[in-house]
């Protein structure tokens, strides 16, 4: 590989006052026509189009961002991965983006900061408790690394947490996967892009996708802000503006955009070893390696494109943290955002096929698609490549909505992430 | 003083003794107790003359249909709480209007539910009244939005309220708050929290001041 | 934060309000007579628009009714209420 990062480019261009790294990626024009093109530049796409040209060879290929790559959900969220979804189906999935995440690095030769410091997801109540048992006893039934730990095991964990019986909504336990963790947002979309440019993929920054053209059926295009650019396969992973895109060829989707907050601390010494989740009073809080505490919200009731949401909701959510957390009290919060999540009604993604040929959707991960970036690429990938669902997402298509085999997934995926 | 044994009281269990003087030196709030004998929803077709003749053959009041209003009269407040749904409450032990709405309204298409013993009804008085209230609700309080014959049902520190101006004549506003019985403990005790800065203490003379 | 007028309070905090999501959704009146992509067309799909859109929303913890509003869902202004029974702005009747 051209420009391979290692110690020895590092001390190359450490001679040369680090003035002369080669751009990670091109800024290519459009060129007239594609393989594919791949609406949507997040990770989820980025990892699409990287899988295209790396498993199936597909390397004309463009991926149109209309914003910045990395610039919507991808740069937006608390970066949890776990695999301990309760169904096969969702578990399979998840599982199998959880196996790349622990090669990807290596494998994009960028470091993804992937730092498996495990997983814990609180209970508060007794039938929390018995979800919990259900949903780790399932993951293990699935190869899924998964344990229930008591209160006194989460305190050896996580010594600054709360687990006094006095506490409004007592800790009773939790359930806990060691592989799971966090990784750096910017950076998997980074790594992507660059790692689809060395194959050839167009990355396209800058250009909105403003129409799905397609003839007896079949999808021949897209009108862009840059002009119209033609393909005989368009993959559109576009998250909370799915539906938008949806409507330009006439389909109608499942999905609702909500605005989804998070926030981050000022710069702390170590004081999180882990991430913890909890659905009952609604938080989820880790530390980024810079220290800052990272802490995710729930969503808004309402539709919104805003990236932005309301003060009630952060609120809520800082009450629900210093609930576990009694000693962040003080801590003074830095920064808040909000992305535009694809709520999908059984919390499950859409990875399809549509009635248009050669359209295919991936959306409605909603909170929760971080994790999914490697897999979902993956396995939409090989979706556009061989025009039919990979075993692992066939169960993810559009069709469950009229045939009623959803996956309820609002156990696992409960607490936004 | 604790009270411990009394059935009606929203304060049991509450240490009225804790009374707190403020940075300036006094009692910038008072709570009292309002005991209520009887608590009565009522739905109706408000469009319906002898629905709204039925009532006040019982009541002596005339509904209120205008949104967010009350009216008193005699021991008897009757509050709108939406387009057909009102809410009376009793302060006389000795009268009860229950069975007589029922009987009065028999045949029209409405419901009469007593909810008394569900719900606690308290005063929140004094200088820093309102704003101490404030400090958990978003609803504007001061007297000229919302004035004497208002109510509104909100949101006060996480509880469903119904919170009703009661104007004494030296212009004093006391506020009756109405909660559900078990969130009132709660309440309390988060308005004697945030009254702490200005002082507060509890008056055991019931219905002070009120109607 | 959103302020909402309620069409019998007038203007309250978000905080007092549930959501309902698309309004002028009609139930089927015979729901067995439909195909299965119609009934889940009925049940899932939304408009979700981006801009101008007809909501449900509840006065949860004041009057406690339903009524329909107009908000733009990018700069969340509301642009009307409207009680449920009554015309939208655009003349969607209930
Ligand atoms: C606050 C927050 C916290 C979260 N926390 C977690 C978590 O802890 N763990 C987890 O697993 N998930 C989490 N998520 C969810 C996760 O971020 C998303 O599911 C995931 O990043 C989606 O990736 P994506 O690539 O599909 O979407 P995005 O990164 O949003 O990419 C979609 C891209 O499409 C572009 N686009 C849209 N319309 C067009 C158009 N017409 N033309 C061209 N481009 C277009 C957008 O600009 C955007 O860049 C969180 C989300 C948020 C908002
Ligand atoms: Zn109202």
């Amino acid at each position: 590989m051209k420009n391979k990062y290692s110690i020895f480019s590092l001390v190359r261009n450490a001679v040369s006052y680090h003035q002369n790294w080669s751009q990670a990626w091109r800024s290519p024009d459009p060129k007239p026509a594609y393989d594919a093109i791949i609406v949507g530049g997040g990770g989820h796409g980025l990892a699409t189009a990287y899988y295209l040209a790396k498993e199936h060879s597909i390397t004309r290929v463009a991926v149109l961002e209309k914003g910045w790559i990395g610039g919507g959900n991808t740069g937006r969220n608390t970066t949890i991965v776990r695999s301990n979804y309760l169904w096969d189906e969702a578990a399979h999935l998840y599982e199998k983006s959880l196996k790349l995440w622990e090669g990807l690095s290596q494998e994009l030769n960028y470091n993804v900061m992937f730092s498996q410091r495990g997983v814990m997801n609180l209970g508060h109540t007794l039938q929390d408790m018995r979800d919990i048992v259900r949903r780790s006893s399932a993951n293990q039934l699935n190869g899924i690394d998964s344990e229930v730990l008591t209160p006194a095991q989460i305190k050896n964990i996580e010594p600054t947490i709360n687990i006094s019986q006095q506490a409004r909504y007592p800790i009773l336990g939790a359930s806990f996967q060691p592989r799971g963790g966090v990784a750096r947002h910017d950076a998997v979309a980074w790594g992507f892009a660059r790692g689809a440019d060395r194959y050839g993929v167009d990355v396209i920054q800058n250009c909105e996708v403003t129409g799905i053209r397609q003839q007896n059926g079949s999808v021949t295009g897209v009108d862009t802000t840059r002009g119209f650019i033609a393909a005989p396969k368009v993959g559109v992973v576009a998250a909370g503006h799915s539906s938008l895109l949806a409507d330009y060829a006439g389909l109608r989707m499942p999905i609702e955009s909500h605005p989804l907050q998070a926030l981050v601390s000022e710069p702390l010494k170590p004081v999180l070893n882990t991430v913890i989740m909890s659905n009952a009073v609604h938080g989820y809080i880790s530390q980024s390696d810079k220290g800052e505490l990272v802490v995710g919200a729930g969503i808004d009731s309402y539709i919104g494109y805003g990236q932005r949401g309301s003060y009630s909701v952060i609120e809520g959510n800082i009450a629900a943290i210093v609930e576990l957390f009694p000693n962040f009290s003080r801590v003074k919060m830095l920064r808040q955002w909000g992305g535009i999540v694809d709520v999908c009604p059984d919390a499950c993604p859409i990875i399809s096929l549509t009635p248009v040929k050669g359209l295919y959707f991936n959306c409605g991960w909603g909170t929760g698609g971080f994790k999914a970036t490697p897999g979902s690429g993956w396995v939409f990938a090989y979706t556009i490549a061989r025009n039919t669902p990979h075993g692992l997402n066939a169960a993810f298509d559009l069709n469950r909505f009229y045939t009623g085999a959803l996956i309820d997934e609002h156990g696992a995926a409960g607490v936004a992430h | 003083m604790t009270i411990s044994g009394s059935k009606h009281s929203q304060f049991v269990g509450i240490d009225l003794d804790a009374s707190f003087k403020g940075i300036a030196g006094d009692y910038g709030v008072w709570f009292n107790e309002i005991s209520v004998t009887e608590f009565v929803n009522l739905r109706g077709d408000s469009t319906h003359s002898g629905f709204l003749t039925g009532v006040q053959r019982v009541t002596g009041v005339e509904l209120p249909v205008i949104p967010n209003t009350v009216v008193r009269s005699g021991g008897l407040s009757c509050h709108w709480l939406g387009p057909d749904e009102w809410l009376m409450t009793v302060k006389k032990p000795e009268v009860s209007i229950m069975q007589d709405l029922e009987d009065s309204l028999s045949g029209l298409h409405i419901a009469v539910t007593d909810l008394t013993g569900g719900q606690s009804l308290f005063g929140v008085g004094g200088r820093q009244s309102r704003d101490v209230l404030s400090a958990a609700c978003t609803l504007d309080l001061h007297a000229d939005a919302f004035a004497q014959g208002s109510c509104a049902q909100t949101i006060l520190a996480h509880s469903n309220v119904l919170i009703t101006p009661a104007f004494q004549s030296s212009g004093d506003c006391v506020f009756e708050v109405l909660v559900r019985r078990s969130y009132a403990d709660h309440l309390i005790r988060w308005l004697m929290d945030a009254a702490h800065e200005d002082g507060f203490e509890f008056r055991l003379d019931d219905n002070s001041g009120l109607d | 934060m959103l302020s909402i007028d309620c069409p019998w309070c007038g203007s309250r905090d978000q905080s007092e309000f549930s959501y309902g999501g698309e309004a002028h959704i009609v139930r089927p009146k015979e729901p067995e007579k439909l195909s299965d992509e119609d009934w889940g067309d009925y049940l899932f799909n939304r408009k979700n628009t981006k801009g101008r859109f007809e909501e449900q929303w509840c006065h949860t913890a004041g009057c406690r009714r339903w009524f329909n509003a107009v908000r733009d869902s990018q700069s969340y202004k509301i642009e009307a209420v409207y009680k449920i029974g009554e015309q939208s702005p655009d003349g969607i009747p209930e």
